[in-house]
């Protein structure tokens, strides 16, 4: 599906004939920046575009997101707790000093040291208990309980030069460096001559904040940017009748929308939960709300290629006179579903809403501030319905979706089915990958028996891409590799 | 603009009553009056922003990520202080305040204080470049409605009543389209050159432009009456001449006292502006930090405001004291 | 004009404010609930006059394939709630305040008149985006929070008719004559400080429903998929290129309401003498 989409889609016109520059300027826009130069204290995706680009990881995803080597070139499990990574020759920082053993410790041990500031990635290794160095080329990883994703998290540790742990702009050993920042608004970055990565096409980088969807999309028009992210998909499709190209790619993200019984009781009984998983035309919802930028999905979380993806797993599809009768058999005409929300999502999630009023419920949408929405997400509801969208592309595996696993206290439930939970504790310590598949399969089972979730569709990543970039290649994890893309004359 | 509704300045709305006493004793009981008053404001819009940013959302959600899990979103907030009880944080803060102390950016980790103050300078920029817009182009629209023909006062008074009545956000939306996509003559966002300057100005000034217009008519139908012009022209002085030495200098003073007094209504209407135009003032820096709970940086960013507001208006009553003595009298 | 026995300048104003207001609360019920029910396969078409446009649909429809004319209509409903309900309130709070600041004087006068200033020096949208941020955003909420942005100018014209009738000597000779205050406001005062706020809360009325249009805008106003012209306008936006329809209408009843509400306060500015000096020191449409 991977490659499927990439040619149909990714800048396909005419590489051939188009003449490449060298040493060109690109300015990506988005719709928000990395909040910090320090990839330690970035915030989960909004900094990835940024970070890729100077620092490197033990390991990455390759196209098809599968791990493969980058500042590690080999690696082994010892034990079920332990595993040794060989590290790259030759590779420097561009402060100059060189990657070692030593470098990787430190960094493991920064982000493990329970300062506040690196609440994110500490999260996302948490299994990780310590790190040492076996020699000069071999670090030693140890996990507190065996961990069947340690690489997978491994992709999310960026290596920085503990020398410049404290400097105002952290050394990587990317084939990009930071010459100038203004926070929150712009990062401009130049060509890291000697990276281990470095290529010669794309000399100078910015990365530039436009919140302003409208705003972002005229900047693009006129020219100021090259490549847009986080334009609604609308506005992406029309840009394509100017000459600018879509580029998109499944990111593992599911849209779906979270149930919550223990907000709205009548979210209990079963036949409610299967109305409104029969509500969607998810087809529709594709094609109007993504502009056709993801895949319908009415089945599980985990998409093909996966872990534990169920082919034979049935779909939930559109039936607007069974949902309407399974609302009036459950007495629930009328009942009132807000669905909260952050500003990102409104446009889907006023879908949402547009559907199930059509079968007889009354929903609004309810936009909070990232600020908000997070707790409201994270810890308890005050509104039964949640429209989210798992972040899961960083980690590829189910582990990511830890808010439908065992909760903690004061942590409210969105999927209060104690079998679903114990299989979620027990798969990641699964180290034999079949018996985990098995598991993450049952897992999958559950919830679709039960429309424990309204699912929606898996979204792909877009940019938009204006007309002098010719290629725009993204990575496993669906972010752009600058130092890869072509620029036409 | 964002706000149509203004209330000019009122003489002698909290000056105390004349006492007689010497001008020295009235200067510093007026200094004492402007004081408080700077006091009180300051106090009283960083305490109502202090409770409002706290009552729904806090960082510590934003910093640990959707991922993250129970117990490191509360030792995040632990290590922010945002576990101690409302009112400490709130004393905590009150000394930390008059110590000019604020903190650093719960984001970037940079001095708030500091962050408040670098994004100052272009919204600075901002306004002054919208007041003198709407001087420039304001005082003549004003003496065309009052002096024009049938024609031009009709064309220019519907001109106004437009400006007066078309929203600064959707008139942003209209110079966006026209002017970056449609003519792809001017950025279409963002700050630091003169070109970005331009959209943002007309935003905000379009709106300050009518005002002032209609404030210079109304004063000059006024003034035209007044002896001391019926004397000029009787002394065989020019229309011309009559109008620019006499009738505007007199209406001067009414235009200016306007603009100082619009301060914070201009603010607002920036607010707005800075967001659409992802113009790095310090109304969009507010705003980003207001979304993201980044409270060092929202109290900053409006103690900021707050004494430039404050300041403005004090510098600008002192200038119109300098500029015209009736008000000198009038508020005395 | 007047002479001829009706006066254009304010029955032309108030005539479509009237009708405006008719038609947003009465015309959605006419076309029906289906119109403002979400359609994605009818997304972005355009209004009748123009190629691809689909029956039924006049205005055109949206991103979501709702009727543009219901959607402004009914958006309408929500920024005329709120616009005329926080004037209303504005000028209630005001008469109150602005009666016992004038009429009583002393340090009630200090206090409110002291209050009425430092108000005027904060930045209102910023309190009102915070504000909103944190109690959400129902009508009601909006209504209460603009009322807020709009007290202090009835208040400071009340303020200062109060004042000065309460110093004429036909008023200082009836409380001579032991007339009570409550009397004298209501014989006295009240008689003039009603036409002026009646003024002043037509311009409020512009004012607020354009302030209502900027937090909507700015993401703040009520919830969708209910309508209101701010946040039709925020969500259209990114469509100005391709489907200019949705911006348009809303935009266009925005400017229509703000005219005639100002164009009906300079009406009745002309029309009634009382208190008009001090209108005109404290209001410059």
């Amino acid at each position: 599906m991977l490659a499927l989409t990439l040619t149909a889609c990714g800048g396909g016109d005419g590489d051939a004939d188009a003449k490449s520059v060298d040493d060109a300027s690109v300015t990506i826009g988005s719709t928000a920046i990395s909040n910090s130069l320090d990839p330690a204290a970035a915030l989960s995706s909004v900094g990835r575009t940024y970070t890729k680009q100077v620092f490197d990881q033990l390991v990455t995803f390759d196209e098809d997101g599968e791990i493969a080597a980058s500042l590690a070139t080999e690696w082994e499990r010892v034990d079920d707790t332990t595993v040794d990574f060989t590290l790259r020759k030759d590779v420097t920082f561009s402060s100059g000093a060189a990657l070692d053993a030593a470098a990787v410790v430190a960094n493991v041990e920064r982000v493990l040291s329970g300062d506040p500031a690196y609440a994110t990635v500490a999260g996302r290794i948490a299994t990780v208990k310590e790190a040492s160095e076996v020699s000069p080329e071999v670090v030693r990883v140890v996990t507190s309980t065996p961990d069947a994703i340690l690489l997978n998290r491994m992709t999310l540790l960026d290596i920085v030069d503990p020398a410049t742990f404290d400097a105002d702009r952290p050394a990587g050993t990317g084939p990009f460096q930071v010459t100038g920042y203004e926070a929150g608004t712009s990062i401009e970055l130049t060509r890291f001559d000697d990276s281990w990565r470095a290529t010669d096409s794309v000399k100078d980088l910015t990365i530039q904040a436009i919140p302003n969807p409208a705003t972002l999309s005229s900047a693009l028009r006129t020219g100021e940017v090259d490549v847009a992210y986080g334009l609604p998909a609308d506005v992406a499709t029309q840009l394509e009748g100017s000459g600018f190209t879509n580029v998109h790619k499944p990111a593992g993200s599911s849209a779906i929308t979270s149930l919550i019984a223990d907000v709205e009781p009548a979210l209990a009984d079963v036949r409610v939960r299967e109305a409104i998983n029969l509500a969607v035309n998810r087809e529709e919802f594709v094609d109007a709300v993504l502009g056709g930028f993801g895949t319908p999905n009415g089945s599980q979380l985990l998409q093909k290629g996966y872990l534990g993806y169920d082919d034979s797993l049935p779909s939930y599809e559109f039936d607007l006179d069974r949902a309407k009768s399974l609302v009036s058999e459950a007495g629930v005409e009328g009942l009132e579903l807000p669905i909260a929300t952050t500003a990102l999502f409104k446009a889907p999630a006023e879908a949402v809403a547009g559907y199930l009023n059509a079968i007889g419920f009354k929903s609004e949408v309810v936009v909070q501030d990232l600020s908000a929405f997070i707790p409201t997400l994270l810890m308890k509801s005050e509104y039964p319905l949640l429209y989210w969208q798992t972040d899961y592309y960083d980690l590829r595996d189910i582990t990511s979706v830890s808010r439908f696993g065992p909760t903690a206290p004061g942590q409210q439930a969105h999927i209060p089915v104690n079998e679903y939970q114990d299989l979620y504790a027990s798969q990641s310590g699964e180290l034999d990958e079949a018996k985990r598949e098995a598991q993450i399969k049952q897992m999958a089972k559950i919830l679709n028996d039960e429309a424990g979730v309204l699912f929606l569709a898996w979204t792909d990543n877009l940019y938009t891409v204006a007309p002098r970039i010719s290629d725009l290649p993204l990575s496993g994890d669906s972010l752009v590799r600058a130092e890869a893309i072509t620029v036409s004359e | 603009m964002t706000e149509g509704v203004v209330a000019s300045v009122d003489p002698g709305a909290t000056a105390p009553p004349s006492a007689g006493r010497g001008r020295r004793g009235r200067r510093a009981r007026r200094l004492g009056a402007m004081t408080v008053r700077l006091l009180l404001t300051l106090l009283g819009l960083l305490t109502l922003l202090f409770f409002l940013v706290r009552l729904s959302g806090d960082p510590a959600g934003v910093l640990a990520g959707p991922s993250a899990t129970p117990q490191q979103l509360e030792a995040v907030r632990a290590g922010l202080g945002l576990d101690e009880p409302l009112l400490a944080q709130y004393a905590a803060f009150l000394g930390d305040v008059v110590r000019l102390d604020f903190g650093t950016s719960v984001f970037s980790g940079e001095s708030a204080l500091g962050t408040a103050l670098g994004a100052l300078p272009a919204t600075l920029v901002l306004l002054v470049t919208t007041m003198l817009v709407s001087v420039a182009v304001g005082i003549p629209c004003g003496v065309l409605l009052d002096r024009g023909g049938r024609v031009t006062r009709a064309v220019v008074g519907t001109s106004m009543t437009l400006a007066q009545a078309v929203p600064t956000f959707v008139l942003g939306i209209l110079l966006i389209y026209l002017f970056a996509v449609r003519l792809g003559w001017l950025p279409a966002f963002g700050s630091g050159t003169a070109a970005t300057l331009v959209m943002p100005t007309l935003a905000l000034a379009t709106f300050a432009i009518a005002r002032t217009a209609r404030m210079v008519a109304a004063e000059l139908e006024q003034v035209e009456d007044q002896d001391f012009l019926r004397t000029a022209a009787a002394k065989g002085a020019s229309t011309r001449r009559v109008l620019w030495r006499h009738a505007l200098p007199n209406a001067f003073p009414a235009v200016a006292a306007a603009l100082v007094v619009e301060i914070s209504y201009l603010i607002s209407g920036a607010v707005v502006v800075e967001v659409l135009f992802a113009y790095d003032g310090i109304g969009k820096e507010l705003v980003d930090a207001i979304f993201a709970r980044d409270y060092p940086v929202v109290q900053a960013c409006v103690f900021v405001i707050g004494v430039f507001v404050v300041v403005v208006n004090v510098v600008g009553d002192g200038l119109l004291r300098a500029l015209d003595p009736r008000i000198a009298r009038a508020r005395a | 004009m007047r002479r001829r026995g009706i006066d254009l300048r304010l029955w032309v104003p108030l005539g479509v404010l009237v009708l405006t207001i008719v038609a947003c609360f009465v015309g959605p019920m006419l076309l029906g609930p289906e119109a403002g029910q979400q359609a994605l396969g009818e997304r972005l078409a355009p209004p009748a006059w123009l190629p691809g446009a689909i029956d039924g649909r006049p205005l055109g429809t949206d991103a979501f394939g709702r009727d543009m004319l219901t959607r402004t209509l009914e958006g309408g409903q929500v920024s005329l709630q709120v616009g005329f309900g926080a004037a209303t309130g504005a000028v209630l709070v005001g008469m109150v305040l602005g009666l016992v600041a004038g009429y009583w004087g002393g340090w009630c006068d200090r206090v409110i008149m002291a209050g009425a200033d430092i108000w005027l020096a904060f930045p209102f949208l910023v309190i009102a985006l915070a504000a909103v941020a944190v109690v959400g955003s129902d009508i009601p909420v909006l209504i209460v929070l603009l009322t807020l942005g709009g007290w202090v100018l009835p208040t400071r014209v009340t303020r200062t008719i109060a004042l000065r009738v309460r110093s004429e000597d036909y008023v200082v000779a009836a409380a001579g004559a032991g007339a009570s205050d409550l009397y004298l406001v209501r014989r006295h005062v009240l008689p003039q400080v009603l036409p002026a706020n009646l003024v002043v809360w037509s311009f409020t009325v512009g004012a607020l429903v354009v302030i209502e249009g900027a937090l909507s805008f700015l993401g703040l106003g009520v919830k969708p998929p209910t309508a209101s012209w701010g946040n039709i306008i925020a969500d259209g936006t990114p469509y100005l290129q391709t489907a200019w329809w949705i911006v348009a209408w809303p935009a266009l009843m925005i400017v229509v309401t703000v005219i005639c509400a100002n164009a009906l306060g300079n009406a009745l500015r002309g029309r009634w003498n009382a208190g008009a000096d001090v209108i005109d020191k404290e209001v410059v449409p």
